[in-house]
Formats: C-alpha cells, structure tokens, sequence
C-alpha cells in the first residue's frame, strides 16, 4: 500500500513538472516570438493542474502530521481559488473564442476586447500558442455560431454594433501543394444543387436561390471559402468542401461538394451542394 | 532526505507559479501584424518628396519620364527639361491596376527618340503621341468599348504599322481581350479577331504586320499556350513547343516573340509560382524558323543577359 502510494505521488510530481516545463516554456517563447496562449485561459488551466499535480504527490508521498495535511491543501485550494477568479475575470475583459476542428488539427480563436466588441483573430502555432492575425472587419454586438464547414474551414457567425449579420472565416492552409493564390469563384464555375438549393455561378455574379450578388458582393478568405453579402451585411458563406477538387487547368468539372451555409442567428444547417453543369455564359 | 527535497522543490515550484501569475497579469496585449507596419511606417515619404525636384525614371540614355507632383513629365535631357505630356495621372492607371503608381505600366507607354506614346483609359481607351518629343500631340480614340481594362501594351512596331492589345471584363479567371490596329499612324484603328480563348493574358505582339502572337495563361498555368497568327488575325492556330522534359511545367509562359537573325524568339518565364528551378530566375528561349509555329528550346537565360524584342 505504501509503495503505491509512492509510486502514484512519483507519477503526479513528474506531471506537475513537464506541466511546470511547459507553462515556462511557453511564456518564453511568447515573450520572444510575439505570442500568447491560444486561448487565455490555459494558463491558468495549467496552474490548476501543476498545483492539484503536486498537492497530489506530496499528499502521498510525505507522510505528514495532520497538521501538515491541512496547510498543504490550504495552500493548495487558495492558489487554485486565486487561478480560477483571474481565469474568470480575464474572460470578462478579453473574451475568447475558441474552438478545434473536426479532425482536430486547427484551432479557431478569436479573442474579444468585452468593452468595445473588438475582436481578434489568432492563428495557433503548436495547438496552445496563437499571434494576433487580423481585426475582425467590425466589432461584436452578440455571438452566434461558430461552425466548422470541412476540416480547415471555420465560419464564425456575428451580429455587429449596426445590427447587421456578419461572417468571418478562418481557414487553414492551401489545400493545393502550390503557394499560388487561387479564386474560389473561379473553380466553382457552374451550376450547383442540393433538394431545396440552387446556386449558379457564372460571370455575372453568384446566384443562391434566384438572389443575384455580384462578384464585389464577394469577399474572399483565404483560398478556401468566400462570404456573400448584401448592403454590407453577410447573407452567405460558401466554402469549398473536403472533398472537393479542380484544376484550373484543364476542362474537367470540378469533382465534391461545395458547402453553403447561412448567415443567421437562428439554428442552422450547413448545406452541401453537388455539381450540376456549366453555367458559363461567354461574354461576346 | 528524498522528503526535504521534495518540499524544497515543491516550495519552488509554487513559487514559481505565483510568480508567474504576476508576470501573466502584467503583460501587454500583443500588437496586431498591421499595427507594426504603421509604426514602422514614418510619414517622411510624404514630407520628403512634395517639393523635390523631378527625378527622371530612364527608359533609355538621357531619355526618361517623371510621375512626380501627380502630373506625367518627360525629358529628353536627362532631367535638365521637362515636358508635361496633356493627361491626368490617374487616366494611365485606370481600370485593374495594382501598384503605387510611381512608375508608368509596362509596355503602356513608347518613349524613344522619335516616337512618344501613352496608353490610357477614360472610359474609351485612348493612344496620345507625339512624334517631336511632345511639342504638340494627337490624341486618337482606340477602342470605344467602356471597359475595365487589365492588360495593356501599346506598340509601333514602324511608321505604318501600330498595334495595341489590351484586355477587360476579368471576371476570377477569365476576361476578354482586344487588338486594335492602325495603319494610318491613329487616324482610324481597326480591331481584329483574337483567339478564341477567354483565359488570362500574358502577353501578346506582332513581329510584322501579318504575323501576331498572343500568350496567355496568368494564373496557374502547367504548359505555354501561345497562339499564333499570319495573316493578321484572320486565323489564330496554337503553336507548338518543343518542350525538354526537364523543363516540363517549369517555363510556362511565353512573352511576345521577336526577330532575331533569320529567325523568331521568345523568352518564356516560369510564371506565378515559379520557384521550381533555380528560383525562378531562369528563363528560357526557344527559336523558331517556321514563322512561330512550332518553337524550339534554345538555351536557358540569366536574368540580366536577357535580350529584348
């Protein structure tokens, strides 16, 4: 018995070590390289575990008076208190918003100055350290959805301070092994449906279900996905999905799926859209 | 012992972990990447060049031209005389252009001892020249298409013979392209077939008045696609490279042939993402002798021994 007991306090010191290691770690590196926690609330999530970690080994390793017992988990319970208040009143100021993709690879985060609706958008590095990316076009009035459209795509629905629907996406990386810059709407030429769904897109603009934008309704992100709005507030989000393949250099169809989604505060669903014919109408 | 350790140790790391929740609390909030370049970014530009003298950007020996103040100035002494040429900066850069606009487009503008021409757009896109270095112009109408116009490239190929292409209407990957001629030195510009393609404009030109090139593929290309022409665009046929497998999708695009010797060349360049061979740097010619149907690859080129057309 008293042999585990050691052997278990051995294993919960050597946690709350590589814990410790990587905490100092990663404020090093942050200190050099212009970075934070991805999402601020690691840090303290790490505190809390170095201390459990160590209270544990210590609980089971020493053999203490009673005494000792009760000021090493007092001890132990006031820097836990102490992390988790900062934790909570750090997420009153800067909200973050934070979310891992499906396969688990990327990280989503956003985080949000609570005062003025400002938002930032991090990019990770190492799946806990993030630097700042860009503002978000303008600030959050409420949150909606943050909804992961494939693997590399993530849509953060928002209403802004003027009350209009915005998107934001994040995506990561260029699925293609160029570094060259492509047009989603470009390889996305044609005619796409679902059941209930209809989009075409040709050199006039996008048309979802008969509403035509324009090509400058179009912003793009990244290499992966565009948002579609209408008197500067966002209607749509079209992403292009896992599965999806063109090469913009030859006559082939594009194969997969392109995804839809809507910009709503209401429950929504992503929709996925097959490919249906061309829709290229030559100018001249 | 091992316990006094332990405590020792423990003690340490706990005040570590108080330590750092200092330090956490204390930090700055990281910049934005864009906030940095504005710091980093003085307005001594700016300051420095609203009054300063013209500094001539020299097209040959002694000749160049000036975009200083917002007005177009050339000079024919090597900046001792100026000559304001009767456009408004903005109309040389309208339509898709991105760039600061300190230096003219190429190919949008002649500038030689004799001939003085620009290429611009205000809604029809016009050719100005002048031919006793800008001591009185003409100003003609090319083409009265309102477009937006991407690609441009104004040529005086002699005094018979000019020709200017330009492309519009980019929508993602595909836009329309245009050559106009005129044999009248502008009095009246005619235009005339292109290939019957809608992709992306690389470049294009004639080596004489019949036979004409154009050479697309700007975004992502795999292989030079370069039509070819000898009878002044009636007909437009794909020419034919004789491509080395080494090279395969390394040099894909084409510039406009010229004459050389007995025979025809071009330079072809990596494209967009040509970082595959020597850093992109390298370019290659090939050699024609059957009037610019079918190329030969002649040797690879260091970027500054590389002939012109």
């Amino acid at each position: 018995m008293k042999k585990r007991a050691k052997w278990f306090g051995g294993v919960f010191f050597l946690i709350a070590v590589a814990f410790l290691l990587l905490q100092v770690g990663s404020l090093i590196v942050q200190s050099h390289y212009q970075a934070e926690y991805i999402d601020n609330g690691l840090f303290y999530i790490f505190n809390i575990i170095i201390v459990i970690s160590l209270g544990l080994s210590l609980l089971s390793i020493l053999s203490l008076k009673k005494m000792g017992n009760v000021i090493l988990v007092t001890i132990a319970s006031l820097i836990i208190i102490a992390n988790s208040y900062l934790m909570y009143q750090s997420n009153q100021d800067i909200k973050n918003i934070t979310s891992i993709s499906p396969d688990t690879k990327q990280i989503f985060s956003l985080k949000k100055n609570t005062n003025t609706g400002e938002a930032t958008y991090y990019r990770s590095y190492y799946r806990i350290l993030g630097r700042p990316k860009e503002a978000l076009p303008s600030p959050i009035d409420k949150e909606g959805d943050l909804m992961w459209l494939a693997d590399d795509i993530a849509v953060f629905t928002y209403r802004d301070k003027q009350q209009q629907m915005q998107q934001f996406v994040g995506t990561y990386g260029d699925r293609k092994d160029s570094s060259s810059y492509s047009y989603v709407g470009a390889q996305i030429y044609g005619q796409w449906e679902d059941e209930n769904t209809a989009i075409t897109v040709n050199q006039e603009g996008i048309t979802i279900n008969r509403q035509l934008f324009e090509w400058d309704q179009t912003q793009q992100y990244g290499t992966l996905a565009i948002v579609l709005s209408d008197n500067a507030e966002a209607k749509w989000t079209i992403a292009l999905g896992d599965d999806f393949f063109f090469d913009e250099n030859n006559a082939e169809p594009p194969t997969g799926e392109i995804i839809l989604y809507e910009a709503t505060t209401k429950d929504t669903e992503a929709i996925s859209l097959q490919y249906e014919g061309n829709a290229y109408s030559m100018i001249q | 012992m091992v316990q006094k350790v332990l405590i020792v140790l423990s003690c340490m790391i706990g005040l570590a972990i108080i330590m750092s929740m200092f330090y956490y609390q204390r930090r700055e909030p990281i910049p934005l990447p864009s906030a940095i370049v504005e710091q980093n970014q003085p307005d001594e530009e700016n300051a420095t060049t609203e009054k300063a003298p013209l500094v001539p950007i020299n097209v040959e020996d002694r000749i160049g031209y000036s975009l200083q103040n917002d007005d177009l100035q050339i000079t024919y002494d090597d900046g001792n005389t100026w000559t304001l040429v009767p456009i408004e900066k903005d109309k040389l850069f309208e339509g898709e252009y991105q760039g600061n606009k300190t230096e003219l487009i190429d190919n949008s503008f002649i500038l030689t001892e004799n001939d003085t021409a620009f290429l611009y757009s205000e809604g029809v896109v016009k050719v100005i020249h002048s031919q006793n270095q800008g001591e009185t112009w003409d100003e003609t109408v090319v083409s009265d298409r309102v477009p937006s116009i991407r690609f441009r490239k104004v040529v005086f190929l002699d005094d018979q013979f000019w020709y200017v292409i330009f492309s519009a209407d980019r929508t993602m990957s595909s836009e329309v392209s245009f050559i106009y001629i005129t044999t009248n030195q502008g009095e009246s510009w005619q235009s005339i077939n292109i290939p019957d393609t809608t992709r992306l404009i690389a470049d294009g030109g004639f080596v004489d008045a019949k036979t004409g090139f154009m050479s697309y593929g700007t975004i992502n290309p795999q292989e030079p696609s370069l039509y070819v022409t000898n009878d002044q665009g009636e007909t437009w046929e794909q020419a034919v490279f004789d491509m080395p497998s080494k090279y395969d999708r390394v040099f894909v695009i084409a510039r406009a042939p010229f004459k050389e010797e007995d025979h025809l060349a071009l330079i072809m360049d990596q494209g967009p993402n040509g970082d595959y061979y020597r850093d992109g740097l390298i370019r290659a010619k090939f050699i024609s002798t059957d009037n610019g149907h079918t190329w030969e690859f002649s040797e690879e080129v260091e970027p500054e021994n590389e002939e012109e057309g």
